[in-house]
């Protein structure tokens, strides 16, 4: 039996939410180790991972982490900036652009140092969190991306159809 | 280390002694949740995750893992029964994370004044 997985289809949230949901469901299929069978499944909604009876997943950290197998690193300063100060952005509204900025910064400064392979699910965490909210900023300080993160971001813009 | 998780350690609680790749996962998951500061969007999901298992990691005894989420929840639950106008609906409605705090906040013997004081004789819509 295959693992289905959905990607984030839900309307009306943040764009950098769905944004970063759906780069880390295309990082996990990308960087997958080979144990599983993935198949992606439109009609679920998502973000969702099913394995069976056994498992679902709402949470596309944790979702990336059972794809590579990779738990490494969930108590390390890297991944608690992650997700208390850049996922926690996504939920709320109005926030001012200079703090935005400000986060960013020093995602870019302090955890997001390098992008070379191979990369732990930590990193690219880090990487889809910053960059869903100032992709430009990103571009700007990796002027080459590895391939399978071109790849993941080409997926990730298809499935968002401009409005 | 949370206060309540210093508590938990010494307790003689047997830990699994290694999680299998899907533990882990769901292990994951809630650091994630209460990392984001999420959970209050997600207490459906640990109600249906409490309603199929004992504790959130589908072990026979508490782990790390409830207790951090429980820390967090404990609150959250707190305010919802305080603040509701039908009790019976919200209980009904989150019965099996009443049933796991519980459980947790006599495990970890929280003063009386800190537990959420729980309604048994209530009852519940099927």
């Amino acid at each position: 039996m295959s693992v289905q997985i959905a990607f984030d289809k839900v309307k009306g949230r943040q764009q950098a939410l769905s944004l970063s949901n759906n780069l880390k469901i295309t990082l996990a299929l990308e960087y997958a180790s080979k144990d599983f069978k993935i198949a992606v499944n439109e009609e679920l909604e998502g973000p969702q991972l099913i394995n069976g009876d056994n498992l679902r997943l709402i949470d596309t950290d944790a979702i990336l982490r059972y794809i590579l197998n990779d738990f490494e690193g969930q108590r390390s300063d890297e991944y608690h900036y992650a997700l208390s100060s850049l996922e926690s952005l996504f939920q709320k509204n109005d926030i001012p652009e200079q703090h935005v900025e400000a986060c960013v910064s020093k995602s870019l400064d302090n955890y997001l140092l390098s992008l070379e392979e191979p990369l732990s699910a930590t990193r690219l965490i880090t990487f889809a969190n910053t960059y869903a909210l100032r992709p430009e900023l990103v571009q700007k300080k990796f002027s080459e991306l590895p391939k399978k993160i071109t790849d993941a971001l080409q997926a990730c813009k298809k499935l968002s159809p401009r409005s | 280390m949370s206060e309540l998780l210093e508590k938990f350690k010494p307790l003689s609680v047997d830990q699994p002694a290694s999680l299998s790749r899907e533990q882990e996962a769901v292990a994951a998951q809630w650091k994630s949740i209460v990392l984001k500061g999420n959970l209050a969007n997600d207490l459906d999901e640990l109600n249906l995750r409490l309603r199929d298992n004992a504790f959130i990691l589908a072990s026979t005894q508490p782990t790390d893992t409830d207790v951090e989420v429980f820390e967090v929840a404990l609150p959250l639950i707190k305010e919802l029964t305080f603040s509701t106008k039908d009790i019976k609906a919200t209980y009904g409605k989150y019965r099996h994370i009443l049933r796991w705090i519980d459980y947790l906040q006599r495990l970890l013997s929280l003063p009386e004044s800190e537990q959420l004081k729980i309604n048994y004789d209530l009852e519940l819509p099927h």
